[in-house]
């Protein structure tokens, strides 16, 4: 089955959205009553993660490449992975130190697999386009991470920037597409 | 669906200090960021629609589905759930 070209930009303009509503829910920083910021623990982001995976998977079964099928099945395994221990932990079922990590490891991966796939492709449609989206992920990780790893609090965490970035390119770059 | 606890985060030190007024001054703008960044994206979404159009489908389930999943009606419903959320608890 092979979808054309606005189907394809459609599902990504969703999942764009989707990235952007958990980017901001996540790392802007809510009001308390009293007055106090405070970090959003939100059960909605990792449950939207979870319908990210679904939706990425499905590519999988609408793609018409197999290296396309390859790498968004690894993505929607690791947006799944994430989902899942951010659940756990946000439901108090499961609470390690290191889930702290979960997150920007997700996004640090989710870069890397678009670097894999511009690597396994590299004349494809869109090659810049995922290189630039990489680089923003592996950048948003890779603050995030170094943040959570040096036990460094801010209201506003740097991470924001890059991954608003990619949310905003997923959204955007399809609309070229399906012109 | 239920939400968990949010968890407070750590204030920094001069928050009790006397430059107080001027720190909880930047402190106040940035815990308003999230209607900040929801109301830019409201008018990126204006702007969106007025560059490039929008494309009615009709109101049918299915065709409601298609004439939201545009990119300027997709960013005004991120900027609502951003709004949404912002509100004091």
């Amino acid at each position: 089955m092979i979808l054309p070209q606005i189907q394809i930009a459609r599902a990504h303009w969703v999942l764009g959205a989707l990235f952007l509503a958990i980017i901001l829910d996540e790392y802007l920083p809510l009001v308390r009553n009293d007055g106090l910021p405070v970090r959003s623990r939100s059960l909605v982001v990792p449950w939207a993660l979870i319908i990210g995976a679904v939706g990425v998977w499905a590519t999988v079964v609408f793609a018409d490449v197999v290296h396309d099928m390859l790498v968004h099945f690894l993505w929607g395994d690791i947006l799944f992975a994430a989902g899942a221990l951010e659940l756990a932990r946000r439901r108090g079922v499961y609470d390690r130190p290191w889930l702290d990590t979960v997150l920007p490891l997700a996004f640090l991966g989710c870069g890397v697999l678009f670097m894999v796939h511009v690597l396994i492709d590299p004349s494809g449609q869109g090659a810049h386009w995922h290189l630039a989206m990489g680089i923003l992920l592996i950048a948003g990780g890779i603050t995030d991470l170094i943040r959570v790893r040096l036990h460094r609090p801010s209201l506003i965490p740097l991470a924001i920037l890059p991954l608003a970035g990619f949310a905003l390119a997923l959204i955007a770059i399809p609309v070229a597409a399906a012109s | 669906m239920t939400e968990s606890a949010d968890s407070a985060m750590p204030q920094p030190p001069d928050e009790r200090g006397p430059v107080r007024s001027g720190t909880s001054g930047v402190r106040a703008t940035l815990v308003q960021s999230r209607v900040v960044v929801g109301l830019l994206l409201v008018v990126a979404g204006f702007v969106w629609a007025i560059s490039r159009g929008l494309t009615f489908y009709g109101v049918s389930p299915t065709h409601l589905a298609y004439d939201l999943d545009q990119p300027p009606w997709l960013l005004l419903l991120v900027s609502g759930w951003l709004c949404y959320r912002s509100r004091r608890r």
